[in-house]
């Protein structure tokens, strides 16, 4: 191939080229001069700005977090997480949701219906009522956040769960020691003037839901989660005229799901 | 006042090397916010950087202003320059891209302007030889060398800069003009052929 590279001498004038008249002086005025401060590089604007976006969203999700509604994980017993063989679903009492009597649950978000469906027992004499899990029992009256009345704490106008329901859901369980575990209503009177109220509340709970005698006892059932210490729910009397009318507010442990 | 700039981007690969490694340490400490580090890489390449904008425009203000321009954009842009690459090349891509830019920008300078410009040079340059016929032989040839290369495309003129006159090894070529080796081969070999093809003339008008 021709060789076209030109001669070293040609090569040699053309290399000449005239000394530039640049300085760090003059680098340094042009980089002033175009608004550019030579030292040490700051944080733009923007990069605080986006930090400040991360910052605040994650403020927010932590609150969002805390407001949300914790579910109560309820481990059941061994015999309990023995998936039933699929039977002909009986029919059973409406979810509570739809129940007119409970027209303050369908405040809460306990749509746990969707998840767990009412199933039939699988074997032996079909019972009369609708057997249900505890897990599905724990849906219905999971004590969800949305349930606590923070914003009005002493209020007692509106109950969440009326006694009736409560027995009605205890019913539901086929367990006696699951349902002897949900009976073990704790009852802390977070305000003085509520003892009273408190103890008589504690009192027709005994009377009214005794649990079977062949139920073990409340110490050997062991808590598989305890739900917030801070969650209130609040039973009224209502419909049960054999009872006073009570309404108190308590706290209430995981017991009241499964459990104590 | 003027002299003449001969010296040239080469050197052993070791020493290339301690070059490099000294490169990366400066940028390490401009990124860090030392402008004193930048000013060392200033003082290190500007020269480079102005004989490629030199023979790229064939104005001395214009080649200072575009070397000013790509320190500037290279002192902002120091977070995306990767330590793969040489600093010089990194710089000489910038410097060759705003060269391109300027050629577009100034497209229309007539050719009085760029004659003038060479016939500048002929006063800035300094006479090797003691003999004034000698003086006169080199001014003429190299007048005719610089007008045949200021008469190339720009990216043909860029080609024999790179190589014939910095004496860049074709991987730097690659990299400064953003393709592979052989295209950087082909496009020598094109750009020599091209600056023959004009320089013929000018030298048979001229015996």
């Amino acid at each position: 191939m021709k060789n076209d590279r030109l001669s070293e001498s040609d090569l040699e004038l053309l290399r000449q080229t005239p000394e530039d008249q640049l300085s760090v002086e003059r680098f340094r005025a042009h980089l002033l001069a175009q608004g550019m401060k030579p030292e040490r590089r700051r944080v733009s604007p923007l990069a605080w700005i986006a930090a400040g976006g991360w910052v605040t969203a994650g403020l927010a999700a932590l609150t969002l977090m805390n407001r949300m509604p914790k579910d109560v994980l309820v481990t059941p017993p061994p015999a309990a997480r023995e998936a039933p063989a699929p039977a002909p679903i009986v029919a059973g009492p409406e979810p509570l949701a739809t129940n007119p009597e409970s027209s303050d649950l369908g405040r809460a978000p306990v749509v746990a219906t969707q998840s767990v469906p009412p199933v039939a027992a699988p074997r032996g004499p079909a019972p009369t009522v609708t057997r249900v899990t505890a897990k599905k029992i724990v849906a219905y009256v999971s004590p969800v956040k949305p349930t606590v009345v923070k914003s009005e704490p002493r209020s007692v106008e509106k109950p969440i769960v009326t006694r009736k329901q409560l027995e009605s859901m205890v019913a539901m369980v086929d367990r006696p020691r699951v349902r002897a575990s949900m009976m073990r209503v704790e009852l802390r009177p977070t305000n003085p003037d509520l003892d009273r109220a408190a103890s008589e509340v504690r009192k027709s709970l005994t009377q009214v839901v005794t649990p079977p005698k062949d139920v073990v006892t409340e110490d050997t059932v062991k808590t598989p989660h305890r739900a917030e210490p801070e969650t209130i729910i609040v039973l009224s009397e209502t419909d049960d005229p054999g009872m006073a009318s009570v309404a108190v507010e308590k706290e209430v442990t995981s017991g009241f799901a499964v459990g104590g | 006042m003027a002299t003449t700039t001969t010296s040239l981007a080469l050197g052993t690969p070791r020493v290339m090397s301690l070059e490099m490694d000294v490169d990366i340490e400066l940028v390490a400490k401009a990124r860090a916010g030392d402008f004193d580090a930048f000013e060392k890489l200033f003082e290190r390449h500007r020269k480079s950087a102005f004989r490629l904008a030199y023979q790229m425009t064939n104005r001395r203000d214009d080649a200072e202003d575009i070397v000013q321009e790509a320190f500037v954009r290279a002192y902002n842009n120091l977070d995306r320059y990767r330590d793969q690459a040489k600093f010089s090349t990194w710089l000489l891509r910038i410097v060759s891209n705003l060269c391109t830019d300027q050629a577009r920008t100034h497209i229309r300078r007539t050719a009085l302007e760029a004659r003038e410009a060479v016939q500048g040079l002929d006063w800035m340059t300094i006479d090797r030889s003691e003999d004034p016929n000698d003086n006169l032989v080199q001014d003429d040839r190299r007048r005719l060398l610089r007008a045949a290369l200021a008469a190339l495309p720009a990216h043909h003129r860029r080609m024999i800069i790179l190589r014939d006159l910095e004496e860049r090894d074709y991987p730097d070529i690659a990299a400064i003009c953003g393709c592979t080796q052989g295209g950087a081969k082909l496009r020598v070999l094109r750009a020599r052929r091209a600056l023959r093809d004009r320089l013929a003339p000018l030298m048979e008008s001229a015996s």
